[in-house]
């Protein structure tokens, strides 16, 4: 945590959940909005009202920032591969099967509010489930929506573990071509 | 697994369902359902495999990315394809009714109405059977053959229209409706320029009323109008319209 204005306010990704981090990563991918705005929405949806920020200068306003910033530590990404919501075991793997990768897509396509916590759902399989009940679209939505108070660093090597294989992909990428 | 190895390997089926597929839904779905036709395999037994072994057979299906060849069998199933300047007006009718409405996914009708049963007469000529059946109904003998066997006729009816419609052109723009002035098309995209001048071509012509007009409103003529080669009406039209007949 770190306090600016007289507030704490999480930055670490053990401290922001999962629902946290997808706001914050959607302002910043905001175009429209400039570094300093993107940082004003950003302590906003934390809260402080950007009002607050009214009599600060800017170089202590960039001060802030950088100290907000400087969340990067390797030991918040350790890789979680398992963990214990309200009295079931949920598994995680590194490894994608279409069926995942065409339900991850579908996230990232529509980008809805939740997605990225749709998408921790989709790779954590509660252990004494079939794959039949892990992939039905009920179950998916109500683990999204448990999984989003979850912390970010649960979520986060997974993202980056589905990026660097789509990635991968995409320099094989076929399409057949039918007009 | 099998993988097929050409175009030559997919049905005519097959490659209509590919057409059929969804294109907006992202790459892994598309190719995913795209996988399951070409292999013919269920489509959630793909589901189950790695990104990576899906992106390997893909790679097996590079032949994919391009079209099959533009060419077409002259004979199939003891049908004979009727040469396409041989047309009678209401085979022309169909096929353009059927390619404007989605020629890939009636590329078997198509190739009903091209192939013909036929027979030589007593002067050895070649006579195809009068176009008096539903290319509906023949379908299915096209679905299982391989796409590479019909799939030129779609290209060669294209280039056809075009000519046709080209050499015709005065016939398919009626009096009473502008064009667009060279002062719109300059301040319109070319692209929109080419489609909205397309539509106008389709949406000014009116098979009901060229035929209507041509038999005199007599209905009993219909039949043997429509049996008549496309050629012959037409040029017959373009005479009539010279000397305001």
């Amino acid at each position: 945590m770190i306090t600016i204005l007289e507030r704490e306010l999480p930055n670490k990704v053990t401290e922001l959940s999962i629902a946290q981090f997808e706001a914050i990563t959607t302002i910043n991918s905001n175009e429209e909005l400039d570094p300093i705005e993107k940082h004003l929405k950003v302590f906003e949806y934390l809260g402080i009202p950007e009002k607050d920020f009214q009599d600060t200068d800017i170089d202590t306003f960039i001060e802030m920032v950088k100290e907000f910033n400087a969340f990067g530590s390797k030991d918040d990404l350790v890789q979680v591969t398992e963990f214990e919501l309200e009295g079931y075991k949920y598994v995680g793997e590194y490894k994608l099967s279409v069926r995942d990768t065409k339900l991850i897509e579908k996230c990232v396509i529509l980008k809805a509010p939740g997605y990225i916590a749709e998408i921790t759902a989709i790779m954590f399989k509660r252990e004494d489930l079939s794959n039949t009940e892990h992939y039905a679209e009920a179950h998916l939505k109500h683990k999204a929506k448990l999984f989003k108070e979850l912390k970010a660093n649960v979520a986060i090597p997974y993202l980056h573990f589905i990026a660097q294989k789509i990635n991968q992909q995409a320099k094989n990428e076929t399409t057949p071509i039918v007009e | 697994m099998k993988l097929p190895q050409s175009w030559s390997d997919i049905t005519v089926e097959q490659f209509i369902e590919l057409s059929t597929l969804d294109t907006t839904g992202g790459s892994y779905s598309y190719n995913s359902e795209a996988l399951s036709i070409l292999c013919d395999i269920p489509l959630e037994d793909i589901e189950d495999i790695d990104i990576e072994d899906m992106s390997d057979l893909m790679y097996e299906l590079d032949f994919t990315k391009s079209q099959p060849k533009n060419s077409f069998k002259n004979e199939l199933l003891d049908l004979t394809i009727k040469p396409i300047g041989k047309l009678t007006l209401y085979e022309y009718i169909d096929l353009e009714h059927y390619f404007a409405s989605d020629y890939v996914k009636n590329l078997a009708i198509i190739a009903g109405i091209r192939y013909k049963r036929t027979e030589v007469d007593k002067f050895s000529n070649l006579v195809y059977e009068p176009y008096s059946y539903s290319p509906k109904d023949r379908q299915d003998l096209f679905l299982e053959l391989p796409v590479t066997e019909v799939y030129g006729l779609i290209n060669e009816f294209l280039q056809y229209r075009d000519k046709f419609l080209k050499t015709y052109e005065n016939l398919f723009n009626p009096e009473g409706e502008e064009d667009l002035t060279p002062e719109e098309k300059l301040e319109m995209d070319p692209e929109e320029v080419k489609e909205i001048e397309e539509a106008k071509k389709s949406t000014k012509w009116s098979w009901e009323l060229m035929i209507y007009n041509l038999c005199g409103g007599d209905l009993t003529k219909y039949e043997a109008l429509g049996e008549l080669p496309l050629v012959l009406v037409f040029n017959m039209l373009g005479m009539k319209k010279e000397l305001s007949l």
